[in-house]
């Protein structure tokens, strides 16, 4: 008797799992791939005061917590820009990037403290430390209903002569701006 | 003989389906072909792409300096968890106690059954929700919230930090509920399950245009039980395991404060007889009661934060046996209202101060049965400091100090807190804690007496507990955590039930009782979506005769595992818990067990719907818990076979 309901819960299990409409589910994919591809349409997107540089700098501080999908972006290039993935854990060494990206493994302060010190540097800075935008950073990305979604804070980014296309900035979540940018 | 070849295939699917769980999902496969695909798509297209959320292990909101388990809303879904109790049996060292009247929470050293979790504190969303009779902490159906609001929960060992009260003895369950804008719709759920039980719940969340969240929630359960053998007195007991419960839960946030309402109601047959009634007679209890909460922040200056929290609480209890034939209706009721006043304030450089005073009045605590009557009040002030102060990069020195002053005890007392954390690198961290609380006795420790069998005592005294605890976290680069934790537990003059000759008991200060354990936890998420967390624990509880506790399982270990299966289309969510032989109340001995539970749920089946199947005690094992001291005619209570539900979720959108 009792087995009747497992039984019946086996049969509702299989007739779900064969019936499953393909159309519903494109699959989801790694949280850290997505980051990487979001990484790399920032920099698509993004354009620099030096416009001649040869060389683009993607630097993750201290630890790569992205793993293999950042590193394979080294094999990509825009237009004619060769990008170069570089791990640097000296704080005066980041000013030699063109992007830094600051993994949510470190404290608010540390994030905070390279962000003063990057200031007039024309880094473009991005981090998924939910403590992010209060520490500076200038693109935060996080989790919003299982996609991954960005804010821009565009009071950080506007007198540092980078200049974002207005895709992003009509593709971000949130854009904090005393004016409004759009 | 057909019965046993269904339940060998029974057994070889289920085998299968945990097999599945140890190959690495073929999903894995399929998405790393579809990363490389990500660079040749539109940022737009990107956007609306699903993650797979290789979630970080969530961290912990309170700054207590002792270990603290967290189960987030992610977890309640993967694992189906339908009650407090079912959260909190999956964390770390605790254990949950069935007497088919209450479900009671055990754990380093407490959980002694029949108790109420009286000793463990209950905070919702920053107000405490203890009632003022019996202190108690329903985990069960008779819980106060849908589990299904809880976005996490915390679970702080030990005696509370000194911004918290009375009831923060071994413990704080602290609950954070979800809002408005986390449903964003009308939501619907409807849930059946063995025992004929059926639950529906409806939910609705908006967030309001200035910004306000609105959240307003409506359920309820009905069951008809079981029929239950007790071999004891070789009887049955039929149609007493019924219930049913209705829950409301409304709640408001704004910018800079909350007001919430909370009421709940639970009736539950009573099979087991206790205190000597008539069994196979009716009987059953009802525990109502309503919370209500309403807090506010300012910000003072730039480095000064006032929060204010003013509540109120109902509670009442309805309880009919029947004894020789006669019924006997007793009642209890409990109201109280509060003012929580905290400063944060943060002038001095490397401190972060925490100081403040709370009043609060239980004005009503009344006691009603057949043979007596009593109504007691009682007021008490308190004012706390607290101190975190960054001594160095490295080391942070936290103390607090809460004195009390309570009109039912007469007298004022003191508790203090000590804490070192010294993090000898970035991810590590050492904390060593001390700390001393009291309890109150509660009205019914204090105050009950039904004339006959148990009585009153006037001197009842409060008790006190000591507590040392040395706790080493430590995070891994590959998004793992290992946590160890070293505790010595030793209470005074513990309120406790004694047999004071002739079967007639009394509430005395007992001399108190020793526990010292270890624990270790190993928790891992992979990028695949795969989440695991196992933990042990060690506990050596002596009572103040150093004889062994009763109820109190020497090892407890758990597994718990999930992971996306089938294209990331399903979750599977597979637990374990096991548990080393325990003492009974006449001090017998009830053997190990272990039970598994497995829950398999989707929400990408139509657009708006998730379903939910699980299966409880998966391979059907056959174990008890020990019975209260208070239950004449069991020693032991059998507990729930293999059980099945199915839950279905709808969002109107």
């Amino acid at each position: 008797m009792k087995y009747r309901v497992f039984f019946l819960s086996i049969w509702v299990l299989l007739s779900f799992v064969v019936g499953i409409n393909p159309a519903f589910a494109r699959p989801p994919v790694p949280e850290k791939s997505m980051k990487a591809a979001y990484l790399y349409n920032f920099l698509l997107f993004t354009a620099w005061p030096t416009s001649t540089i040869r060389k683009l700098n993607l630097c993750v501080y201290e630890t790569n917590t992205i793993g293999q999908p950042l590193i394979d972006i080294q094999n990509r290039t825009i237009k004619e820009t060769t990008i170069v993935i570089k791990l640097i854990s000296d704080i005066n060494s980041l000013a030699e990037c063109q992007v830094v990206f600051l993994p949510d493994i470190l404290t608010s302060q540390t994030i905070l403290e390279i962000t003063k010190s990057l200031e007039k540097h024309s880094v473009l800075t991005i981090s998924d430390h939910p403590n992010a935008t209060q520490s500076g950073v200038m693109i935060s990305l996080f989790l919003d209903n299982n996609k991954l979604a960005f804010d821009i804070d565009y009071d950080a980014i506007k007198n540092e002569g980078i200049e974002l296309s207005s895709k992003l900035l009509r593709l971000a979540k949130n854009v904090h701006a005393e004016e409004n940018p759009k | 003989m057909i019965t046993k070849q269904i339940a060998m295939l029974t057994r070889i699917i289920l085998s299968s389906l945990l097999f599945a769980l140890l190959i690495p999902p073929v999903s894995v496969i399929a998405n790393e072909k579809a990363a490389d695909d990500l660079f040749k798509m539109s940022f737009e297209q990107l956007l609306e792409t699903e993650v797979i959320t290789a979630s970080k292990i969530a961290q912990q909101l309170t700054d207590a300096p002792s270990a603290v388990t967290i189960v987030t809303s992610q977890d309640i879904e993967d694992y189906g968890y339908r009650t407090f109790a079912e959260i909190l049996e999956s964390m770390r060292g605790l254990y949950v106690s069935d007497d088919r009247a209450y479900a009671f929470l055990g754990g380093r050293g407490y959980g002694k059954p029949g108790d109420f979790t009286g000793r463990i504190l209950l905070v919702i969303d920053g107000t405490q929700v203890n009632d003022n009779i019996y202190d108690s902490v329903f985990i069960d159906n008779a819980g106060p919230i849908d589990v299904a609001l809880i976005d996490r929960i915390e679970y702080v060992s030990g005696p509370g930090t000194s911004v918290n009260t009375n009831n923060a003895f071994y413990g704080i369950i602290n609950v954070y509920t979800k809002s408005g804008a986390d449903f964003d719709s009308l939501q619907l759920s409807g849930d059946i399950s063995s025992y004929s039980t059926k639950s529906g719940r409806g939910t609705y969340g908006k967030q309001l245009d200035g910004g306000q969240e609105l959240l307003v929630s409506v359920s309820g359960l009905n069951s008809d039980g079981q029929s239950h053998y007790f071999q004891e007195i070789d009887d049955t007991s039929y149609n007493l395991d019924g219930q049913s419960n209705e829950r409301l839960f409304a709640k408001l946030n704004w910018d800079k404060g909350l007001a919430e309402a909370i009421y709940r109601s639970r009736n539950k047959d009573i099979p087991t007889a206790p205190y000597g009634g008539d069994f196979g007679a009716p009987s059953n209890y009802t525990d109502t009661s309503f919370n209500f909460s309403a807090q506010q922040h300012f910000d003072l200056n730039q480095n000064l934060k006032l929060s204010l929290n003013a509540y109120y609480g109902y509670y009442n209890y309805e309880g009919l046996e029947t004894f020789s034939s006669i019924p006997w209706l007793e009642s209890s009721t409990g109201q109280w209202f509060g003012l929580n006043t905290h400063f944060f304030d943060s002038s001095f450089k490397f401190h972060k101060l925490v100081y403040g005073f709370e009043y609060r009045n239980d004005f009503e605590q009344k006691l009603t049965t057949p043979a007596s009557l009593s109504n007691n009040d009682e007021q008490s002030v308190s004012a706390y400091l607290q101190d975190e102060y960054q001594f160095s990069d490295r080391i942070t020195l936290s103390g607090g100090l809460r004195w009390s002053y309570n009109s039912d005890v007469g007298h004022s007392e003191t508790s203090p807190r000590l804490a070192v954390i010294y993090s000898p690198f970035d991810r590590t961290q050492f904390k060593l804690s001390y700390s001393k609380a009291y309890r109150n006795a509660n009205p019914f420790e204090k105050y009950y007496t039904d004339n006959d069998v148990l009585l009153d005592n006037l001197n009842l005294g409060s008790e006190e507990i000591e507590a040392f605890e040395l706790v080493a976290e430590h995070r891994l680069l590959n998004n793992a955590h290992i946590l160890s934790s070293f505790y010595q537990y030793k209470t005074k003059d513990f309120i406790s039930s004694v047999d004071v000759g002739g079967g007639i008991t009394q509430f005395q200060n007992t001399s108190g009782s020793t526990t010292q354990g270890i624990e270790l936890e190993y928790e891992r998420q992979w990028d695949t979506g795969l989440r695991l967390r196992t933990s042990y624990a060690f506990q050596h509880a002596m009572d103040a005769n150093d004889n062994r506790q009763t109820n109190a399982p020497r090892h407890i270990g758990k597994m718990n595992v999930t992971t996306p299966v089938l294209n990331g289309n399903w979750h599977l969510g597979y637990e374990l818990q096991a548990y080393s032989d325990r003492l009974t109340e006449h001090r017998t001995t009830i053997g190990s067990y272990s039970t598994s539970n497995l829950t398999l749920r989707s929400n990408r089946l139509l657009p708006n719907f998730s379903i939910t199947m699980g299966i409880r005690n998966l391979f059907d094992r056959d174990y008890a818990h020990v019975a209260p001291p208070v239950n004449t005619y069991q020693i032991v209570i059998p507990q729930n076979r293999r059980n099945y539900f199915l839950q279905l979720v709808y969002d109107l959108k």
